[in-house]
Order: structure tokens, then C-alpha cells, then sequence
């Protein structure tokens, strides 16, 4: 695979299309068929499935190509989820309330990037993590908008079909940019970045912008996965659209195999969905410590990096 | 790449779990009567119900000892087949274990998950499928306003969770004046709101209601403003980490109203604050020395499970959730969902906490009785034909205990 | 809002303040040695408040030796932890062992976490302080907070001792400042972290034993406890034990003197984008120690 001492023309010729493509294809397929083969059961693992591939490549901006720790995915995956409810509960209809939310994501880390880019390193894990905090506590403080600690719930879905077409047409969306910005000339300017930053300042990567760039396209397809996440229950929580789960959990995804290629989250999302299936069905009390083991597992193994 | 093996293992039998097509629910005759529910064994709620998937396995156990439940319609005794799944206490993952427990398992009924975010979340499973579901503790109104026609609730509606303690206050009419410390969770503010109308209603003055975060931790601010506004009743409506807080630092500070009253007393509350829990008022569904229906019956189950009552205090809400369950079963004498559920609408009998009978949105009547820590004992105070002992009021102050 | 209850919010804010800066300085020794960022010290912490409930409710132990022997226990668990899980990836990553360090001890907390829900099967323990209030004229003063005002000034006291006029101590330092002289010169990395770890951990019980006196601990208290800490030690800087001591006084006064204005809620909030405008604005405030650190 890619590695960092390769020249940018080799880099550039490098494009592993036969994974993604044979992916894509699997995906697609597994997608249109299943849900007629397993009824409701298997569509609601495909749209976890779905969600977690589209959350885990759109962190895998920050955190992979970057390298970044990045804790604040979940503050959009909060952020879509509230919007669009909020847009939903105005009587708009899913896709205009997936475009406020996407604006609105776009606004916040734009907005959010200014302060952040200073930051490197474990600041940066920390101050993230610490924006995950705000956003649960602005959701349950402005009540009278957002029905506070309670909650707020939409009517029942009126079309579970759209939902699924729109979650399918994100994560293959999201497949596709993630696999273009890998060898687009933003891609690896993060790349570089993730080398080593002050070189790459040195040799004239504006540094800063591609960071918040970089910030702002992880946003937006996390907050519409929120979004469509929010439609699919019908019911936003503070605790929960905030909750450090929409943050670890691609985090984990992203880690797993290997950050900063399209097939590692992808295979790490299906492979997180899977454990999760397999183990929460049959082990209880494996909540977190699921989480815990694959996170010592990860930051074992990246130690292990030269 | 690092553990191939266990990837292609566990995809491998990600998709053998999914393989297991619907079971057939319409058969003519059904082998067992499959009934579906999620318990939160991890996750926030883990400590207030993770045992009660031992509690379900108890009543399953029990009834199967006795050859099944018997229905007309097969004109045979079905034994109960459980099935039962982790839903981590989150909605997302509630929902998704009752859609699988619809389609997959072919449950032929459902009995709720904990709390209501957790029931709003699960029932349009049920509904979208058409099973019957008895929610249990899940008393959020919001839940019942959606026009559902396949749910029902054991328990009253959130707002008239504490309703009979104003009665008592009212009948007894020597408290005067009340403040409330809310918990800005869900349920504990959903019982504020009812309980401060029913207050009013009761003619007391409410001096005070202030909403605080539930992770505070420094009561000071709030008991330095009760202590000035002075009312006879301190009323705490709030999960129990928040009310034993609250207790420790009205003790510590000298806050001494007439009464307190935390909602949920629980074990859970008692034993850390130990005495000071006493003359404490609280809700409880059921006690010892209440003689509806067969408390023996609940009692063996509850030792079966190795679940305490004290710790567990509305373990006797899923007990009246079984008996309902059985009653509408019997009465229907088919496991048709229909039926089932119009059997169930109609139902009225008397259930370990009293009668039951549901309302046209699926709202049940089963309500909480105020009860009072009295020595470290749990005794319900009122209405006189329940009562387990007298109300004692008012409280000493902390000086003279 | 008058006199009276003006000085008495003070005097908790000041007493809550205690609590925080207990927290905080037992990470600050972690922190200040390899900047290794322990996101299990909250959830040590909650493992102490449980223990020492659970002895309690059995009467095994009376409080004093409660006191005494839950933190050697806990010190005991640390050296293990680090033992067994972070000293051969720090070992291994020595250039870059923040990363690491910041997800293995997340992890760590996390299993912690459950583990501690599922032993002990409770949501709250809490249980009530041995002291009895102090009280002049109108005020209270809690007498257990009081304790931990007191007990809370003398073992950074110690701590500072330690450091600066024992042996161990001006290993630790010496690390801190230049680890590769440090270890030219025969310091022990493994073995003056893993001492680091130990008593850090053992600081993390002592708060949670006073935590659990205090107010009352859940399984899941122990991130946003570790993560306000962690921010007390940026905005104070790791410097020195004094600083987090100074900073967690600030934070538990601000705390409940913004909160009768304010309301709690709100309250809350500004102390959190207040912490993060810190954050972003002085960065710099994490590594006083070791200032080599930040920049890779």
C-alpha cells in the first residue's frame, strides 16, 4: 500500500482501484438484495452498516489522512441529528432538512477550525473532546428549542424507503470522495502534514487551511448520517447524539486496519457492526469493554509504528 | 493485515446470525409462545434492571413447570420460549433488538425496555408489525401521544406518578408550603411538572422549583435558597445518585424542612445515607403487607432471581407486567395479534399492585403509593386501606435525632 | 444575594475547589513527568469511592485505615497498570507516546468503568462523613471538606518535598526535563514512570475516597471528572503541584459563585468554554515541564 517515502508521481499513479471497485460493487449488491431477503431486521443493520462506513471514512480525513486524535466527530453527528430534527419537526421534508443540517455542519467547523488548527498533538485530542461536552450541554440547556434532557421526538418515519435510498446514496457518496481526496493534491497536502508538520510548512503547504479544510469535508457527512440517523429513530437524546460513542466508535473503525486508505475504515466498519452483532447477541457486559480492548489493541500497535 | 482469521470469523458468522430467517409466526399451531424484550445489562441503566433478565428467566421457568400457559384456540397448554437481548440502555440499539426480535425471533409479544427514551424508541417496532407490547417503566406521556394502537403501559402516566401523595397531603392538610430540587433527566422532570400542578390543586404554595443538571454536584447554591424560603415540604424528583448528593448536603448544611420527599428511595438511596435516610417519603409500587393478588407468588419469583426488593423497587411492575400478560392470553385463548391485543384493551383484573385496566391510548392505572422510611424499613403510608403503618410527620431536625 | 450567603457559597466553592484540586494533582504528577495523559484517573478514582463503600457497608475496615489502605491497595493496581500495559509501547514509541498513552488509558477507562458497574452492581455510592459540620453563627462548614482543604495542602506539601529534596524526586525531575540526559546519566525511565504512575494513582484513590464522602460517585463519573482535571492542569500549567492546587480552588469557586446568577445549568457551560478558549489560546500551558514535547 502507500507508503510515506514514495515520490508524489509515483503517489499519484498509485491508485488501488481493484479493491475499491470490487468493494463498491460487493456493497452495492449486498445492499439492493438484502433488505428484500431479510425484511426489516437486516435493512436496520445495513443502515448501521451504512452509517458506520460513512462515519468512519469521514473521520478518517482527520484522523487518518491527518493523523490527528480527533474526539469531536460526534459534535456533528449531534448537530445533524438535531437540525434535522428540529427542521423535521417544522414540517420540512428529509431532504431539506439534511441540507440545513449539512450547512450548518459546514458554518460550525469552518467557524470551529479557527481556534482548533493551532492545536496539535494530545491538545488537540483534549480540546476536541471537550467541544463534544459543549454540544451535549448547549442541547440540554436551550430546552425551549431543543426539549432539553428529554429529548425531542419526531412522528413516526413516513418513508423508511427514502431514508434507506438517501443512507445507501451518503455512504457510496462519501466512499467515492474519500477515495478521490486520497491522490487529490489537498489529500496529499495532509498527508504531508501528517509526516511532519513543520516540514511541510517549510516547503510552502499552507498548513493551517489545509487542516480546516480538512475539519470541514469530515464534518458533513457525519452530520448528515446523524441526520438520517435522527429520521430513523425518530428521537434525538442529548446524552446520546452527543454521547462519546459517535466519536469513538470511528475512531476505532479508522484505527483498526489501516488509517489513511478507503479499504481500512471500510473494512473496520463492517468489521465493528460485526462484532458488535455477534458479541452484544450473545455477551452481555461488553458495552465498553469492547470499546476498551480494541482501544489498548490500537494504541498498542501504534506505538509499534516506527 | 492483523488478524485475518478473526475478521473472516466473525463477518462469517455476522451474516449465519442474519441467515436465521423469521421464524413461522403464523403457523397453525405454534410450538411455544415466544415472547420478546430487551433488558439494559450494560450501559447507564445496568444497575437499576440488568438483573431483570433473571427475573423474565424466573417467571418463564416458573410457568413452564406447571406445562405452559393453556389456550383454547390450540386447546393445549404452549410453554413460554423467552427471548431477551442487551440493548447496552441506548435507544438506537433498542430499536434495532425489537425490530429483530419482530422479524427474526417472531415474537408473538413484547414487553417494554427500561425507561421511556428507551419505549419510544423499541414500540415502532411493534407497531410498524403489529405485536402486541407491554411497556413497563416507560410512564413519559409523549410515548402514549402518538397514536399507537399496539402498545399498553403497566404504569400510570409520568405526571400523577406521586398523585396520591398530595392526596394524603391534602387530606391531612398540615403542610403548608412546598419547594422542589428537579433532576433535568426525563422522567424526574416529567414528575415535577405533574407534581407541581397537583400541589397547587393540593393548596399549597410552591415556593420554589429549580431544574439542576444531573451531574451536579454541590448542592449549596439551591439548599442556602431553601433554607431562606423555609417551606415544610422538600420535594426531590430525581434519580437516586442525585437525591443521596442532595440528603448528604442537607444534612451537612442543616437544612431542616417537615418533610422530605425523594421520589425514588430505594435501597440504592438508603444504605449509604443510613440513618439519615430515615422519615424520608417516597414511591413505592408494592411492599410487604399489601394483600393484592399473590404476593407469595412475587416473592418466590424474586428469590428465584436473586433480585432485592429494596434495590429494586419496581421489580413488582414487571411482575404485574407478567399477570397481565397471562390474564390476556388466557382470556384470548389464541396468540392471533389481533385478538391478543383487543383481549388486552378490554382486560380489567387485580394485579399484585391493585387493578388494572388500560386506557384508549394504552395507558395503564398502576400507580405508586407514598411510603416512608421508618427505621430503615420501607412502610407505605397511604391510603388507609393499603397502608402498612402511620405517616409520621413532621421530621425531627437533624439535632434531634 | 446578601452577605451571609455570599460568604457561605464562597466558603463551598472553595471547599468543592478542594476536591477538584485533589484530582488535579495527582494527574499533574503523571503529567508533568512523561506529559502522559492518564484518562483512567477518573475511572481509578470511582474504583476507590466503591471499594471503600462496599468495605464500609461490610464493616471490615473502620474509616481511618480505610483511608490508609485503599490508597496503598490502589498505588499497588497502578504500578500493575503500567506495568502490564504502557510500558513497552511507551517504551517503543518514545518519540511519540502521546498518541499511545492517550488510547491505551482511554481504553483502560473504559473497562475500569465496566468492571466497576458490573462488581459491585450499584449506580451511586456515596456514604456519609464521620465529621460532623462546623458551625459559626449563620455558617456551615462541612467538617469532612474541611478535611480535605487540610489534607489536600499537606500532601502537596509532601509531594513538592518529595520532589525537590529526595533522591526519587530529582530522578523524576531530572526526567522531566531532559529525559535523554537524564537516562545518560543512569536514570531509570521505566522504573521512575512506573513509580510516577504508582502514586499518582494512589492520589487518584485518596480523592476518590473523599469524593465518595462528599458526594456520591457513578461508573460513569470518571471521564468528565479526569477531563476537568486534565483541564485545570492546562489552564494552571503543569509546572509545578502548586499550580493545579491554585486552579482547582479557582474552578470549584467559580463553579457555585457563577451558578445562583447564572443558573446551574449555564454555569456549567461557561466553565467549560471558558476552559476551551484556554485551551486554544495558550496550548503551551500543558507542557511548562517539558517543552520539547509539544512539538512533535
Amino acid at each position: 500500500m502507500a507508503s510515506p517515502d514514495m515520490t508524489i508521481s509515483q503517489y499519484k499513479q498509485f491508485r488501488p482501484k481493484g479493491i475499491v471497485l470490487i468493494m463498491l460493487l460487493g456493497l452495492t449488491v449486498l445492499v439492493v438484495f438484502v433488505p428484500a431477503l431479510w425484511g426489516a431486521y437486516g435493512r436496520i443493520l445495513l443502515i448501521t452498516t451504512l452509517l458506520y462506513i460513512t462515519m468512519a471514512l469521514s473521520y478518517d480525513v482527520v484522523g487518518g489522512l491527518l493523523g490527528y486524535i480527533y474526539l469531536g466527530h460526534g459534535v456533528f453527528f449531534g448537530l445533524g441529528a438535531y437540525v434535522t430534527s428540529l427542521a423535521l419537526g417544522r414540517g420540512q421534508t428529509l431532504p431539506v432538512s439534511l441540507t440545513l443540517a449539512a450547512c450548518l455542519a459546514l458554518s460550525v467547523a469552518a467557524l470551529l477550525g479557527l481556534p482548533l488548527i493551532r492545536l496539535r498533538g494530545p491538545v488537540f485530542a483534549l480540546a476536541t473532546l471537550g467541544l463534544l461536552l459543549l454540544g451535549s450541554q448547549l442541547a440540554s440547556n436551550m430546552s425551549s428549542w431543543t426539549g432539553g434532557a428529554a429529548g425531542l421526538s419526531l412522528p413516526p418515519n413516513p418513508s423508511p424507503k427514502l431514508t434507506y435510498a438517501l443512507t445507501l446514496v451518503l455512504a457510496l457518496a462519501t466512499i467515492l470522495t474519500h477515495w478521490q481526496l486520497r491522490v487529490s493534491r489537498l489529500g496529499l497536502k495532509l498527508v504531508t502534514v501528517r509526516e511532519d508538520e513543520d516540514m511541510a510548512e517549510s516547503v510552502g503547504i499552507d498548513a493551517s487551511k489545509a487542516k480546516r479544510l480538512a475539519l470541514i469535508i469530515s464534518a458533513i457527512p457525519v452530520a448528515l448520517a446523524g441526520g438520517l440517523q435522527a429520521r430513523e429513530i425518530s428521537f434525538v437524546i442529548p446524552t446520546e447524539a452527543f454521547g462519546l460513542e459517535h466519536s469513538l466508535a470511528p475512531l476505532l473503525m479508522c484505527m483498526l486496519f489501516k488509517p489513511g486508505t478507503t479499504w481500512g475504515p471500510l473494512l473496520g466498519a463492517v468489521f465493528l457492526t460485526a462484532a458488535q452483532e455477534f458479541i452484544w447477541t450473545t455477551l452481555p457486559h461488553f458495552r465498553l469493554s469492547l470499546y476498551g480492548i480494541l482501544l489498548i489493541i490500537i494504541g498498542t500497535q501504534r506505538a509499534r509504528r516506527p | 493485515m492483523r488478524m485475518p482469521m478473526l475478521i473472516i470469523w466473525i463477518v462469517g458468522s455476522f451474516f449465519v446470525s442474519l441467515i436465521k430467517l423469521p421464524a413461522n409466526v403464523h403457523a397453525d399451531v405454534p410450538d411455544a409462545i415466544r415472547v420478546g424484550a430487551t433488558v439494559s445489562v450494560s450501559g447507564k441503566f445496568a444497575t437499576e434492571v440488568g438483573p431483570f433478565q433473571r427475573l423474565l428467566k424466573a417467571w418463564a421457568d416458573e410457568v413452564n413447570r406447571r406445562g405452559g400457559l393453556y389456550l383454547k384456540k390450540y386447546n393445549r397448554k404452549l410453554p413460554l420460549q423467552l427471548v431477551t437481548y442487551d440493548d447496552r440502555s441506548d435507544a438506537a440499539t433498542a430499536r434495532r433488538y425489537y425490530e429483530r426480535l419482530v422479524t427474526v425471533d417472531g415474537v408473538h409479544l413484547l414487553f417494554g425496555p427500561y425507561s421511556s427514551p428507551l419505549t419510544f424508541a423499541a414500540s415502532t417496532a411493534s407497531e410498524q408489525h403489529q405485536v402486541p407490547f407491554i411497556a413497563i417503566c416507560a410512564n413519559s406521556p409523549k410515548v402514549y401521544d402518538r397514536g399507537f394502537k399496539w402498545i399498553v403501559c403497566i404504569i400510570d402516566a409520568a405526571p400523577r406518578y406521586t398523585y396520591r401523595y398530595w392526596e394524603m397531603v391534602q387530606a391531612e392538610a398540615k403542610a403548608r408550603s412546598v419547594g422542589f430540587v428537579v433532576e433535568d433527566t426525563l422522567h424526574p422532570v416529567g414528575v415535577y411538572k405533574g407534581s407541581r400542578k397537583l400541589a397547587e390543586q393540593a393548596g399549597l404554595k410552591v415556593l420554589v422549583g429549580e431544574v439542576l443538571p444531573a451531574d451536579t454536584g454541590d448542592f449549596t447554591p439551591i439548599i442556602l435558597k431553601l433554607k431562606k424560603l423555609n417551606p415544610d415540604i422538600v420535594y426531590v424528583s430525581s434519580n437516586i445518585p442525585f437525591a443521596v448528593a442532595f440528603m448528604k448536603q442537607a444534612k451537612e448544611l442543616n437544612l431542616s424542612p417537615r418533610e422530605f420527599h425523594c421520589i425514588h428511595h430505594s435501597g440504592v438511596f438508603r444504605q449509604p445515607l443510613g440513618p439519615a435516610a430515615d422519615y424520608v417519603l417516597g414511591q413505592s409500587y408494592w411492599e410487604p403487607g399489601m394483600k393484592y393478588s399473590d404476593p407469595d407468588r412475587f416473592l418466590s419469583l424474586l428469590k428465584e432471581a436473586k433480585i432485592d426488593l429494596d434495590d429494586y423497587p419496581w421489580s413488582p411492575a414487571y411482575m404485574m407486567a407478567f399477570e397481565v400478560a397471562e390474564a390476556a392470553m388466557n382470556q384470548a385463548g389464541t396468540l392471533d395479534p389481533a385478538v391478543l391485543m383487543k383481549t388486552m384493551k378490554g382486560l380489567r383484573i387485580t394485579t399484585l399492585g391493585g387493578p388494572v385496566w388500560f386506557a384508549d391510548n394504552g395507558v395503564g392505572t398502576i400507580n405508586t403509593y407514598p411510603s416512608q422510611i421508618q427505621h430503615g424499613k420501607y412502610q407505605i403510608v397511604w391510603p388507609a386501606e393499603v397502608a402498612t403503618a402511620k405517616h409520621i410527620y413532621p421530621t425531627p431536625a437533624w439535632a434531634d435525632r | 444575594m446578601d452577605l451571609a450567603s455570599f460568604t457561605q457559597l464562597l466558603l463551598s466553592g472553595l471547599l468543592l475547589g478542594g476536591i477538584y484540586a485533589m484530582v488535579a494533582v495527582g494527574l499533574a504528577l503523571c503529567f508533568g513527568v512523561l506529559g502522559l495523559l492518564n484518562l483512567a484517573h477518573g475511572a481509578f478514582l470511582v474504583l476507590a469511592g466503591f471499594t471503600y463503600q462496599a468495605i464500609h457497608g461490610l464493616g471490615l475496615l473502620g474509616p481511618l485505615s480505610g483511608f490508609l489502605l485503599i490508597p496503598l491497595v490502589f498505588s499497588g493496581l497502578g504500578w500493575l497498570a503500567y506495568r502490564l500495559l504502557l510500558q513497552n509501547p511507551l517504551k517503543r514509541a518514545s518519540e511519540d507516546f502521546l498518541a499511545p498513552a492517550l488510547l491505551i488509558t482511554l481504553g483502560l477507562a473504559f473497562i475500569l468503568e465496566e468492571g466497576t458497574s458490573l462488581v459491585w452492581g450499584r449506580s451511586v455510592a456515596g456514604t456519609i462523613s464521620p465529621f460532623s459540620s462546623l458551625q459559626w453563627g449563620e455558617f456551615y462548614i462541612p467538617g469532612n471538606r474541611l478535611l480535605v482543604l487540610i489534607l489536600m495542602l499537606a500532601i502537596s506539601g509532601v509531594l513538592q518535598f518529595w520532589l525537590t529534596h529526595t533522591d526519587s524526586g530529582r530522578r523524576l525531575r531530572a526526567l522531566a526535563q531532559d529525559p535523554i540526559g537524564a537516562t545518560l546519566v543512569g536514570v531509570s525511565l521505566v522504573r521512575v514512570t512506573a513509580v510516577a504512575f504508582a502514586v499518582s494513582t494512589g492520589l487518584a484513590a485518596v480523592a476518590g475516597l473523599f469524593y465518595v464522602t462528599l458526594f456520591t460517585v457513578s461508573p460513569h463519573l470518571g471521564l468528565p471528572l479526569t477531563l476537568k482535571a486534565l483541564f485545570i492542569i492546562v489552564v494552571s500549567g503543569s509546572g509545578s503541584l502548586t499550580r493545579p492546587l491554585v486552579g482547582g480552588l479557582a474552578l470549584g469557586t467559580v463553579e457555585t459563585l457563577l451558578a445562583p446568577p447564572l443558573g446551574a445549568h449555564w454555569a456549567n457551560t461557561l466553565t467549560i468554554v471558558l476552559l476551551l478558549a484556554f485551551l486554544c489560546y495558550r496550548p503551551e500551558g500543558l507542557f511548562v515541564m517539558r517543552p520539547s514535547v509539544g512539538h512533535k
